[in-house]
């Protein structure tokens, strides 16, 4: 028999490496595969370009593998095909690739996604050395990567394919960026049910928090990772928010699930925080980065301006994690005190910290619900207009008066409307006034000129059987309803309304501007009193709409219309820069907005084009 | 489940019941012609030599004697002494010269030794258990006596019938078959320490021997049976201490009033003091993956390992490792002439395997479980750095090299060489700074 040597023990265990990641490999694939059937729910295209994206990244971090053995191997070429395999199988490079797809939104752009999957692996990973020595997490540094240097490429929606209002809304996450007030606000209309499901836009694998941890449970269990970071790391933020929760006065419960549940915490905590070549080696710093990656998560999505929380404070327990190593010395089991003290201490700063954060942000709020009253209005411009009935008999009613005084916005939409006088006797109309009142302050006045006229003959008046299907027209009160009706016409006496419209580009891409160059178009309708321009009504879509240039142009709208308001409309017709109407004196009132005030002047000439002809 | 701590133990998987469940075999006379001793300690100093070639000896008749902590060696068979023959000594790890003893199948046996009864005094016991040079059977083979030599303090007896090492099962078979052998030997030790009980750990499971010791103890005052969680190492004396007593100690057992036996080495005092008969047989087990027909197997000390090995069938069509012992701890032998001595408990026979090593993904698993609260894999990272103040602040030296940190690593890296070289490094390091004072 041929006896051999070997070095002691002789037996190992079953479980090895490949198949913790495997396994790990399993567990992202079910999240991946909820994110995919939830995103064909939206859309074909939105499913499609989810499973391109993994097979994108897949590819990628395939090429930088090969690349990399290529650079790395010396020796005959005809044994280069093992040593690849080899490589490939024991630096899985693939879990980084999957992680970080799960990391991105819907419509990332496609550069984005290659270029992070290229920092990822090529100078995440390996040029610190491969699996095993990477300091950094390396689909929490790619996913920051993206974030700083082409946040804006990472849509929640296709760009060229929005789907039901998609668009232009923010994640849900990012409204709370930007005002880290809001983490310590009310919900507010937020359906926690919503959230925990995953049935909001976010990055691909972030949201179905449910799932996420029922798949973070089974792989504690399994040991592919170790329990004590995600539930250190998620209780901790569930602790901290329970202090902010009690000093801005708002819902405990609801405050600790909107922090578990929103901006990839769970997400982070499960599959990234958890990476266990860049974290400590210890049971205890396991634990402890949990805490401190609590404690900056929350500190930057209160404090700071980032949604991004998550990916921060990992990268930053990324660096402590040597560190928490080098000062674990001794026997792990003796001495426990320390571990305690240290990880209270942690936590007591971290609590306090945010409490004294969530107190000054929120000192000065009143606590009382507010009232149901809604805001007063005030209107743009008043017009008033009255209308005398004609009663067909004396049985029905004595003539009467009915007095409006109409309420319009800087573009004619009707906002208020008070009557007076009308017609007393008739119950019908005073109890369905407001229906009334409710109907036309939802029109523009073009709105209220494209409407069938009503008189007292063909309202239905003479024939009361007939019922009118008109929403103006209230049963039982023909006269009081036309009464309102040619009250509210005559208050619109001598405006006349031109429609025109101008397409153009939304904008140039430039730093400023984040879109491609896009056309849209701005509908208006000018309106025309005694020669002089009164107002201007626009379309929505046309108006600058992204949330960045929304501040500009929202502050700036007013100034840009009333620029117009009370010119001749005969000069305007005959202007060609826009500059002669804005420029007033030394100022340019549409000097940040160029683009969408350009687009409104030549709309403007557009719609004039049948003024005066 | 722990919050910050770690586990000390893990449990593997046994392989037990191949050979625990079959009879047990007994080598007959023409399988072993000639026994052998040898003739040094462990440390390789000479032993005493009290027969002459020539002479004719019995079982039981005292042949040598190891003079640095005197334990008497005795005969394991009758017969002729002839002359002496240089064979492999794996303690030492070189050819040392065995006193040879021919078989003569009789098994006639010596003048037992000098007997006693319960109330012999603490001395005496202790002298007894001395002068039948019993050696811990555990593995160790340190002299018993020293443990109860001028001992004090001691309120508890642990009797370790744990076995923890995979595939050997010695400690089962013995135990299930001399429970009352078992109980008086601690009797004995209660007295020889003074301690006020005495606790009998087994492993969970074990259904016959619990049920025999069950039995057994209701004879017994003082004795307890408790039965311990199956995982590795739980057979560590330091383990089962903590397990069973929930009490640690720095260096040795006495420290924390704690005196620890193995069952077998109890059951051998009984056989000594009340009977007269040192240790001339042994249970051994040989099992493995490429053994077809694995038992155990009652062998006379001093018998040739290939005696026993061709008792077996055993797939030799790849390469395979011999372990003198159990998996986790024994080094392969590839010299296949050397002889048992009555610490052995056995061979595990296994097809190689190598392993596909890869990166180390820092999961922790060693550090979770190391029985001695160390961390492997710090040490190895120490080690690999050539950081020597680190690998010391790490307590290197606690390791007993038990392979649970190799076992658990799921990148199969071998963590416990790592864990030997830091040991080396340490000593090396200290032997430098003894040079250095002694100067």
């Amino acid at each position: 028999m041929e006896l051999v040597t070997g070095k002691a023990p002789f037996n190992r265990g079953k479980r090895t490496t490949s198949q913790i990641m495997a396994e790990l490999l399993i567990g992202l694939g079910v999240i991946f595969l909820a994110s995919v059937i939830y995103y064909f729910t939206i859309g074909v295209w939105y499913g499609l370009k989810a499973l391109a994206m993994m097979g994108v990244s897949i590819l990628v971090t395939l090429l930088c593998d090969v690349l990399v053995a290529a650079i790395r191997f010396k020796g005959d070429k005809k044994e280069f095909a093992p040593y690849l395999i080899h490589s490939i199988k024991s630096n899985y490079s693939l879990v980084t690739a999957v992680i970080f797809t799960l990391t991105l939104p819907i419509g990332t752009a496609w550069y984005v996604l290659i270029l992070g999957n290229l920092f990822a692996t090529l100078l995440v990973k390996y040029a610190f050395g491969g699996f095993g020595h990477n300091i950094f997490n390396p689909a929490a540094l790619a996913r920051l990567f993206v974030a700083l240097a082409f946040g804006n490429q990472l849509n929640a929606y296709l760009v060229d394919n929005t789907v039901g209002g998609l668009d232009a809304g923010a994640t849900l996450t990012s409204q709370y960026s930007g005002s880290g007030i809001k983490w310590l606000a009310d919900i507010g209309n937020i359906d926690l049910l919503r959230v925990y499901l995953g049935n909001y836009n976010g990055a691909l694998g972030e949201t179905f928090t449910f799932l996420i941890i029922l798949v973070g449970i089974v792989l504690a269990i399994r040991e592919v990772l170790n329990w004590r970071t995600p539930v250190f790391y998620l209780g901790t933020m569930a602790l901290l928010a329970i202090p902010m929760a009690l000093f801005a006065k708002v819902n405990v419960f609801e405050a600790i699930a909107v922090t578990i549940g929103l901006g990839g915490a769970a997400f982070g905590a499960v599959f990234m925080l958890t990476d266990p070549v860049s974290s400590p080696t210890g049971n205890f710093g396991k634990a402890l980065i949990g805490v401190i990656a609590a404690f900056f998560t929350v500190l930057i999505r209160v404090s700071g301006s980032y949604p991004e929380g998550v990916a921060f404070s990992i990268a930053f327990v990324n660096i402590l994690s040597p560190m928490i190593d080098k000062l674990s010395v001794g026997q792990t089991t003796v001495n426990l005190w320390k571990k305690y003290v240290t990880t209270a201490s942690v936590f007591v700063v971290s609590a306090g910290t945010m409490s004294l954060i969530a107190f000054n942000n929120t000192k000065g709020e009143t606590t009382e619900p507010s009232t149901s009253e809604p805001p007063v209005i005030v209107p743009f411009e008043q017009r008033s207009g009255t209308y005398t009935s004609v009663t067909p008999d004396a049985e029905h009613a004595e003539p009467f008066t009915t007095d409006v005084v109409v309420g319009l916005d800087i573009e004619y939409n009707i906002v208020t409307l008070e009557i007076s006088g009308g017609s007393t006797g008739w119950g019908a109309f005073v109890n369905n006034k407001q229906t009334l009142i409710d109907f036309y302050t939802t029109l523009s006045v073009k709105e209220f000129f494209d409407l069938q006229e009503i008189t007292e003959v063909n309202s239905g008046v003479t024939n009361p059987g007939t019922p009118g299907e008109l929403e103006y027209v209230i049963q039982g009160a023909w006269y009081s309803s036309v009464a309102l009706y040619q009250a509210i016409k005559n208050a619109f006496d001598g405006i006349e309304f031109f429609s025109g419209s101008h397409t153009s580009a939304l904008c140039e891409e430039s730093e400023y501007c984040n879109y491609d160059p896009i056309n849209v178009t701005l509908d208006v309708d000018v309106y025309v009193e005694d020669q002089t321009i009164n107002a201007i009504d626009l379309s929505d879509e046309g108006q600058a709409t992204s949330s960045y240039v929304n501040g500009t142009w929202k502050d700036a709208k007013e100034d840009v219309l009333t620029a117009f308001y009370g010119l001749d409309a005969a000069t305007v017709k005959a202007m060609t820069d826009p500059a002669q109407v804005y420029a007033v004196g030394e100022t340019n009132v549409a000097a940040n907005v160029t683009y969408s005030s350009d687009r409104l002047f030549f709309a403007v000439l557009n719609a004039l084009e049948g003024y005066g002809a | 489940m722990n919050l910050f701590s770690t586990n000390r133990m893990k449990h593997i998987d046994g392989h037990k019941h191949p050979s625990q469940d079959v009879e047990v075999r007994r080598l007959s006379p023409d399988q072993v012609p000639v026994v052998y001793f040898p003739l040094v300690n462990p440390k390789g100093q000479p032993l005493k030599v009290e027969v002459a070639e020539g002479d004719f000896v019995k079982v039981g008749t005292r042949i040598a004697l190891r003079e640095d902590m005197y334990v008497p060696v005795f005969s394991s068979v009758s017969g002729k002494v002839v002359a002496n023959v240089e064979k492999f000594h794996p303690l030492t790890g070189r050819n040392v010269p065995h006193l040879a003893i021919e078989n003569d199948g009789q098994y006639t046996k010596a003048e037992p030794l000098k007997t006693l009864t319960l109330d012999a005094t603490k001395e005496e016991i202790v002298t007894a258990i001395k002068e039948a040079g019993i050696v811990g059977l555990g593995g160790a083979g340190f002299p018993a006596f020293i443990k109860y030599n001028n001992v004090k303090d001691i309120d508890t007896i642990l009797i370790n019938g744990v076995e923890c090492e995979p595939f050997l099962t010695t400690d089962f078979v013995v135990m299930k078959d001399e429970a009352k052998r078992l109980l008086d030997g601690v009797t004995l030790l209660l007295k020889a320490s003074g301690a006020s009980k005495a606790i009998v750990a087994i492993k969970q499971g074990k259904k016959l021997v619990a049920d025999a010791i069950k039995e057994a103890l209701v004879h017994y005052e003082a004795i307890s049976l408790k039965e311990v969680p199956d995982a590795y190492p739980m057979g560590w004396e330091r383990t089962l201490i903590w397990k069973v007593l929930g009490r640690e100690y720095d260096m040795l057992p006495s420290q924390c009033h704690v005196i620890v036996n193995n069952a077998q080495t109890t059951i051998a005092i009984a056989r000594a003091l009340f009977e007269g008969q040192p240790v001339v047989e042994r249970v051994m087990t040989v099992s493995g993956d490429v053994v077809k027909n694995p038992s155990n197997i009652i062998v006379p000390v001093g018998t040739p390992v290939q005696s026993i090995l061709n008792q077996y069938e055993i797939d030799t069509r790849k390469p395979i490792n011999l372990l003198a012992g159990g998996p986790m701890t024994s080094n392969a032998v590839t010299n296949l002439d050397f002889v048992t001595l009555p610490q052995n408990g056995g061979f595990t026979v296994l097809k190689q395997v190598s392993y596909n090593e890869v990166a180390c993904l820092r999961c922790g698993a060693c550090t979770a479980n190391c029985p001695a609260s160390l961390q492997p894999v710090e040490i190895k990272i120490a080690v690999e750095g050539k950081d020597v103040a680190r690998i010391e602040k790490l307590n290197a030296m606690k390791c007993i090299e038990c392979g649970l940190c190799s076992y658990v690593c799921p990148s199969r890296i071998e963590v416990t060489e790592f864990m030997k070289k830091a040991k080396t490094i340490l000593r090396v390091e200290a032997a430098k700074k003894a040079k250095v004072a002694g100067k």
